[in-house]
């Protein structure tokens, strides 16, 4: 999950403010372009082809993490 | 089950011509609009710096005509001898004829020539393609056209930020010819379940009704019901995913792999997209013409624009073999192979000039 929170930090500017509970929605940075490069990022580093509606039904970060481990498996 | 491959002996590419509007709209141009750190990073992600507007009253079967009456002139085509004309658009010029009846009227196309539209986008060309050789295989005409062509600039909403700057203008014209020996062979995909996620919702039949306005969406973006809505998430899902995907089955089926082409003709979505499946499908940089700097994604002419933009002049007469790939509204998908001769194909030409016999404003315009 650490890493998963880490990776996804990254493709913002301000890495810091991220944590589990995190809902990434409602962050003043995100935007239609952010889902693009975490889409992208998630197929990069954990194989998974998360689509839009994964995105839109995640609330918190670990929401996301939770889609990408059951995509996994 | 294999995929459903299609083999088409003894057709080749023998021509490609595209044709661009003059005005060029820098990116930078939206900045006052949208803000000059979205643009930034929108133009680092996509590598679009500029896009072609069509010029008023110009239309899509403008641009393509253009094209091909210089490749057909150019190629010395004897007009009698082609077969089949389709023009690959989703902006045609009237919801009724085909507009590939007003090509073939344009281009002095003789009585005994079919004609007809293929109504898809950004994965038209390499389903023309393989819809016209398919046709001229086992037709007793020496030639086929296939025109592709698309005014996207007119298809968005000037104030929707997520697509204003990712599309442009162009035409093109293919030549396909009849020879012994050649195959082109294709793969043709579709997801219906992605028909919503790029879609012009009004003005159809099903909802003819356009007048309804703009209206400001979740993610900040303005849209309008009758103009181009995109859910960029899934379209980009579905081009890092399952657009490789289908190329990796191309190649499976073809029995190739990526060492065997010496050319990769990608449909020109925008850098990220194709830097992914380029890394996918073993495709290197300096394989894949790119043309998304200056002509931005401009849908059905995209790949045929892709090519004349970096092989046109080239005076090499050495075939190439070239994977197509085409992706997108649909959801649609398809991969072929062909070969390629870089001195059948002619730089861009530019034109503003547009059918004005086509400009039908009044019903006297339509007496004799």
């Amino acid at each position: 999950m650490d890493q998963f929170i880490q990776d996804f930090a990254e493709l913002f500017d301000e890495p810091g403010r991220f944590a589990p509970e995190t809902e990434f929605k409602n962050d003043p940075d995100w935007s239609s372009l952010s889902g693009i490069s975490v889409i992208a990022m998630v197929d990069k580093k954990y194989g998974v082809a998360l689509k839009g509606r994964d995105i839109q039904k995640a609330r918190t970060l670990a929401d996301l993490y939770q889609t990408v481990k059951e995509k996994q498996a | 089950m294999p995929p459903h491959l299609l083999h088409i002996p003894g057709v080749k590419i023998g021509g490609i011509a595209a044709a661009v509007p003059t005005e060029s709209v820098p990116i930078s141009a939206f900045g006052e609009e949208f803000g000059h750190d979205y643009i930034a990073k929108f133009s680092a992600a996509t590598g679009i710096k500029a896009l072609r507007r069509a010029a008023p009253g110009q239309t899509a079967s403008d641009l393509s005509f253009a094209a091909a009456k210089r490749l057909l002139d150019e190629r010395k085509i004897r007009r009698g001898g082609v077969g089949l004309l389709i023009f690959a658009t989703l902006s045609p010029d009237y919801r009724r004829p085909a507009t590939a009846c007003v090509l073939h009227k344009r281009l002095r196309l003789s009585a005994d020539c079919g004609a007809f539209d293929l109504g898809l986008g950004c994965s038209a060309y390499p389903y023309a393609l393989a819809a016209a050789a398919s046709l001229l295989a086992v037709s007793d005409a020496p030639h086929a056209l296939v025109l592709a062509g698309e005014t996207m600039t007119r298809n968005i909403n000037r104030r929707d930020r997520s697509t204003v700057m990712l599309f442009g203008d162009a035409g093109s014209c293919t030549l396909l010819e009849k020879e012994e020996g050649s195959d082109i062979q294709a793969l043709l995909k579709t997801d219906g379940e992605g028909y919503r996620d790029i879609i012009v919702p009004a003005g159809g039949f099903r909802n003819p009704e356009t007048a309804r306005g703009d209206e400001k969406c979740a993610d900040g973006a303005v849209r309008s019901l009758d103009r181009l809505v995109m859910n960029g998430m899934n379209v980009f899902s579905f081009s890092i995913g399952d657009v490789p995907g289908a190329v990796k089955e191309f190649y499976g089926a073809t029995g190739t792999s990526a060492d065997d082409y010496d050319l990769f003709a990608l449909h020109q979505s925008n850098r990220q997209i194709l830097s992914q499946i380029a890394e996918k499908i073993g495709a290197p940089a300096e394989k894949i013409p790119l043309c998304l700097a200056d002509y931005a994604n401009t849908s059905a002419a995209s790949i045929p624009l892709a090519l004349s933009a970096a092989l046109g002049g080239n005076d090499s007469p050495d075939p190439l073999r070239t994977l197509f790939c085409g992706f997108g509204v649909g959801l649609s998908c398809a991969a072929a192979s062909a070969h390629l001769v870089p001195r059948e194909i002619l730089p861009p030409a530019e034109t503003d000039e547009s059918f004005k016999e086509g400009e039908i404003r009044a019903l006297a315009d339509l007496e004799e």
